[in-house]
């Protein structure tokens, strides 16, 4: 089993660095999917329902087909012609220019025969609510999950709280919308993509299009944000192909922001009915959870209960809830914001009843023993001893409070490969089929190049983000650093390898007797460098294929948070202040990406918490505030000081830390609500009315 | 009907015949190939599209092309020196203000008047003059620290 | 998104302006700053046959001092009046609406004329304008006329102007010494526009109030003085006691058409009327 070198021998990796295509980004230069430009490309577009329900009778486009500049209108592109949600396509238009785009787009006239709807996940588990799909109930079977002896724990319990906790329907809001470029070689297709998955994507259009992943190939070399919500090839992408085909020519097509909003992704709402008991030494024995959540015409509402406690007996029954809305897509760790929202509100209303101070409590029923030293560590830094002992006790219509919660998510590894080639110059290239979400994916594929073969950043060109490199799989799940890392690492020693190899053959010498120094290599009592070394490479570079390895990555991380707010009771308005974050993720391969990536995680968490909420409208069952101006995402004033503590577990190789930072922001700051006004909030986002609405109950 | 503009953009005088209703961010984009001006939105939310008009930092998708005749616009691709970043640019890129990479033309346009007008800005005007811009990967923290960077390298 | 086709001229004198409005009678739209106007077309709730630029009309973007009053050319951007030194000083709260209108690229295109003649019920001139008893002055070929705010504002997207008619400048008195004027608004999270604003404007005699105008936007379908809360203010010592009583009037007329949307419910506009004219007397006041 392979290993990292010790952290005190590393030049690169652990230290901060920027990225290296920085330049391409603050220039304008790095052309995103959006950006691309070929010869003779039109510009193509979708279609949407406007309705929620109904079957298409009729798409004419006689028009469409009149506006100069047009040269294709499909209408042929719905699968079944039943449609389930505002926002599924009818017809597409590719045309010489935007606006003729648009133009065509709006002269296509549609006859939909309407079916009822139902947009809301209450209204959809009514008896009486329209059937989403004829042949199923909109409330999907149960899934359970239990372990111990649930009732018998509640009966031994001295205290026994619940609550039940509600959490909206947030949007990816990616700044660049999904959207391909697409042109065809011949029978072969070459999609750029805005993508988080070239390699799935290949995969996904394919069998979209009906055709061998052979003739697929995709491209992602920048892209502008995924969350999760470009972990699959989209029907966005066949639409654009099939464009393509019938044009005989490249196609852009970027989805408008609003269909974005609507069609391609989400993180379900949730209703959550939790119970917990524990004993009055403060410890918890007993948990029963239901909860229901909609992901539109999908499932994947489900809550990662019961979050990271111990609790010996539990119970979680899940209900998915078909509604006539948009499908969810992973988004950044689906199903934990929701669970620290709940879990950590309720470890906190237990304490209370307890008379015992939240981090205690906190510190007797987590079983992960690096956690125990996060919360300590977070506590230290937050000045969780000069927290406001009575909650809203502070003088005057702006209080302050502090609140933490929890962080967990099982990251890992899984096979990746990659391809180096060394150049007689000294230059080596990396290839590598995955791709950078602006993660910093493409600076670590070179860092670590360089770190194993001790040769300045600058020799490595790194080559991501296409299907025709070895395979890697998404950029999802927080796995892409635990695969890809040790893929890089093992195809670098084998580069080693090959290079001493043809240096032994050269020279005559055994293998054994050239050695390896940091930067230089020790044969014979001579010292060569790097460039001196390669110079034995004649025409053909020297070219390695290497895999991801056991040993050089771990899966499991721990995280918490402490937030600091200030809540005006006048208006209702929660200001956060200050977040104190404290995470471990094994080795860190870069401090400044990682760092970022916290700090990206945490504002995430605090749009979720406080602004993020999708509004569908009842009577026409569509979204209603599918644009930035009226669907609100954290901005630069709404952002605190946010300090970020890495703990450092490096013997643990490689994890991703892509989701943990989000999980726990919104418990936290729910909890210092609490903390600064003494009354709870059980719905998010916890905005300003909601607010005023608790307070004005609480004083009644 | 089209309208002949002159305009000036990052140096360059362009002489063009334009739709009237085209945009003036599709005409840096699509019309002059200067794709660093980016598309987030379309209701001047996002501040992606933001570059400079006759130095003044404006949202080019809710303006015309038609306007601008006659004006200097300032992209990002125009504000490097000889090969040399803009203090800002290499702000961004050493303070590591941005992830993806998509919002970060438009910040730093936005960053580049507010500079213009106030060269030593504290935290909260840095943050007030950004509040025209969007970023969902950062956490704007280092977007800030980039600011202060070229605000002090400008200022040596 | 694209607008619908239309024919662009440019005037370069508010002669040549009217001019073109007259030729066109009712299917053309005047540009200034376009960020009221380019959004509701790329929309297509306005599809005008024609749109007149008039952004580059000589002298239209001036502020200037005459006498006690303040005249402010109807082409002024946002970003103009915000940060001139005349306008901070001779009427803060005019000042004060301009600052915290949409954001910095907002208010560097966006224009007191345009915003005004748009007259979206959530704006930030219309409460100061008001609260002012601003003077609308709109020139036709027919010559100029004055329009007091008190009359401007009809209904939602409503003004008093006429087809034909162009807003040349607005004229504020100034403030003077004994007068102390603030802007405050609570605004919309995501499009910036004010759930509630609120623009005061108090003559003081020491502590003794005795003259106020109080003006909402964002509360209703149009922006309106609040006589309830100025009515309270007017012959009183301004003490907190004073000043909360007064606030507590504020949005309790029966005949308000309330705004209501997914963010801000009626009842909670009505509670950010009175926190919002507590604070804003209180800025205004320096407290």
């Amino acid at each position: 089993m392979s290993s990292w070198k010790p952290l005190d021998k590393m030049t690169i990796l652990s230290h901060y660095y920027p990225r290296i295509e920085g330049p391409e980004k603050v220039s304008g230069i790095a052309r995103y999917t959006y950006d691309l430009q070929l010869p003779g490309m039109l510009y193509g577009g979708i279609l949407t329902s406007n309705v929620a329900a109904g079957k298409i009778v009729k798409v004419d486009t006689t028009r469409a087909k009149q506006v100069p500049g047009v040269r294709v209108v499909l209408t042929d592109i719905h699968p079944t012609g039943t449609i389930r949600f505002a926002g599924e396509e009818i017809a597409a238009v590719a045309a010489t220019t935007p606006q003729a785009l648009e133009e065509a787009l709006r002269n296509i006239s549609v006859e939909i025969e309407k079916n009822a709807f139902v947009v809301s996940t209450e209204d959809a588990m009514k008896p009486t609510a329209p059937r989403v799909f004829a042949d199923r109930e909109n409330v999907r079977k149960p899934r359970v999950r239990e372990e111990g002896d649930v009732e018998d724990a509640f009966r031994k319990a001295d205290v026994v709280v619940e609550a039940e906790f509600r959490t909206a329907t947030q949007v990816h809001a990616c700044l660049e919308v999904h959207g391909s470029v697409v042109h065809w070689e011949g029978d072969e297709l070459i999609i750029y993509d805005s993508t988080q998955a070239v390699h799935g994507v290949r995969k996904d259009v394919a069998s979209f299009l009906d055709i061998s992943p052979r003739k697929v190939r995709t491209v992602c070399v920048h892209m502008g944000g995924g969350f999760g919500s470009k972990l699959r090839g989209g029907r966005y992408t066949a639409i654009a192909a099939k464009l393509a085909k019938a044009a005989n020519a490249p196609v852009k097509l970027m989805l408008t922001r609003r269909q974005d909003f609507e069609s391609v992704g989400n993180r379900p709402d949730s209703i959550q009915k939790i119970k917990i008991g524990a004993t009055k030494d403060g410890r918890l024995i007993a948990m029963d959870a239901v909860s229901y959540g909609s992901g539109g015409i999908s499932g994947g509402a489900r809550v990662r209960l019961p979050h990271v406690y111990k609790i010996p007996n539990w119970r979680y029954v899940h209900h998915d809830v078909y509604t006539n809305a948009g499908p969810a897509r992973p988004f950044r760790a689906p199903g934990s914001p929701q669970a620290a929202f709940s879990m950590d509100q309720l470890m906190d209303m237990v304490a209370e009843k307890l008379n015992m101070d939240p981090l205690e409590l906190r510190l007797k029923n987590d079983p992960n023993p690096t956690r125990q030293k996060e919360w300590r560590l977070g506590a230290q830094k937050i000045g969780w001893q000069n927290r406001n002992r009575k909650p809203g006790s502070d003088a005057g219509p702006v209080k302050r409070g502090i609140g933490m919660a929890a962080s967990v998510w099982m990251t890992g590894g899984r096979d990746t490969k990659a391809m180096l080639r060394i150049y007689p110059d000294g230059h080596v290239e990396v290839r590598c089929g995955t791709q950078d979400i602006g993660t910093g994916t493409r600076t670590y594929v070179a860092s670590v190049t360089a770190e194993e073969l001790g040769i300045p950043l600058k020799k490595v060109i790194p080559l991501i983000g296409d299907s025709d490199y070895p395979y890697s799989g998404a950029s999802g799940g927080s796995t892409t650093a635990p695969s890809v890392a040790p893929a890089i690492k093992n195809t670098a020693d084998k580069a080693r390898e090959a290079l001493t190899e043809l240096i032994s053959d050269k020279l005559g010498v055994d293998a054994d007797e050239i050695q390896w120094k940091n930067n230089s290599i020790r044969v014979q009592n001579k010292t060569l460098s790097w460039e001196e070394a390669c110079a034995f490479i004649e025409d053909e570079p020297i070219e390695v294929h290497g895999k991801w390895t056991e040993g050089l990555s771990s899966a499991g991380v721990a995280g918490v948070q402490f937030a600091q707010v200030a809540v005006d009771t006048e208006t209702g308005q929660i200001q956060v202040e200050r977040v104190v974050a404290v995470h471990d993720c094994g080795l860190i391969l870069n401090r400044l990406t990682t760092e970022s990536q916290i700090n990206g995680g945490i504002i995430q968490g605090i749009s979720y918490a406080l602004l993020e909420e999708r509004w569908m409208d009842p009577t026409t069952g569509t979204m209603v505030n599918a644009n930035f101006q009226n669907y609100k995402i954290v901005g630069s004033r709404e952002t605190p000081e946010i300090e970020v503590i890495l703990y450092d577990e490096a013997e643990r190789g490689v994890i991703g830390i892509g989701e943990p930072p989000t999980i726990p922001t919104a418990g936290a700051i729910a909890n210092a609500v609490y903390n600064a006004i003494g009354v709870r909030l059980f719905t998010l986002p916890m905005t300003p009315d909601r607010v005023l609405e608790a307070l004005s109950q609480q004083r009644s | 009907m089209e309208v002949p503009i002159k305009v000036t953009v990052n140096g360059v005088l362009y002489e063009r015949e334009v739709e009237p209703r085209l945009l003036l961010v599709n005409f840096l984009r699509d019309v002059l190939d200067l794709t660093g001006t980016h598309v987030g939105c379309d209701t001047s939310s996002c501040g992606a599209c933001t570059v400079l008009l006759n130095g003044k930092a404006v949202k080019s998708c809710t303006i015309f092309a038609a306007q601008v005749d006659g004006a200097e616009i300032t992209t990002i691709e125009g504000l490097a020196r000889n090969g040399e970043l803009h203090p800002l640019q290499e702000g961004f890129w050493q303070e590591h203000g941005l992830q993806c990479g998509f919002c970060t033309p438009g910040m730093i346009m936005a960053a580049y008047q507010l500079l213009d007008e106030n060269p030593n800005p504290s935290e909260a005007e840095i943050r007030h003059a950004l509040e025209g811009n969007y970023c969902r990967c950062t956490g704007y923290h280092n977007i800030v620290k980039s600011v202060q960077y070229a605000a002090k390298k400008l200022n040596a | 998104m694209f607008p619908a086709p239309f024919e662009y001229h440019r005037a370069n004198s508010l002669e040549e302006a009217l001019e073109l409005l007259a030729r066109f009678e009712g299917d053309a739209k005047l540009l200034a700053g376009g960020h009221s106007l380019i959004p509701t077309m790329k929309l297509r709730l306005n599809t005008p046959a024609h749109v007149i630029d008039i952004r580059n009309i000589p002298g239209f973007a001036e502020i200037r001092r005459s006498g006690d009053q303040l005249i402010i050319g109807g082409g002024t951007p946002h970003a103009a009046i915000e940060k001139s030194a005349e306008v901070q000083r001779s009427a803060s709260a005019l000042a004060h609406a301009a600052a915290v209108i949409g954001d910095p690229q907002v208010r560097n295109m966006g224009t007191i004329g345009g915003s005004l003649a748009h007259a979206e019920p959530a704006a930030d001139y219309p409460a100061a304008v008001l609260a002012y008893d601003a003077q609308i002055v709109a020139v036709s070929a027919e010559g100029e006329r004055t329009i007091p705010a008190g009359e401007f504002f009809v209904d939602l997207f409503t003004t008093a102007l006429e087809e034909g008619e162009i807003i040349k400048e607005i004229r504020f008195p100034v403030d003077g010494d004994t007068v102390r004027s603030a802007y405050l608004k609570f605004p919309h999270p995501a499009s910036r526009f004010a759930v509630v604003g609120c623009a005061v404007r108090l003559t003081m005699d020491g502590n003794t109030c005795t003259d106020a105008r109080v003006a909402f936007t964002g509360v209703a379908a149009t922006a309106f003085r609040d006589e309830g809360v100025e009515q309270d203010l007017i012959g009183k010592t301004l003490d907190d006691a004073a000043i909360k009583a007064a606030a507590q009037q504020a949005a309790e007329n029966d005949e308000l058409e309330f705004m209501e949307d997914h963010f801000a419910s009626e009842a909670y506009r009505k509670h950010l009327a009175k926190v919002y004219a507590e604070r804003a007397i209180c800025t205004a006041l320096g407290r």
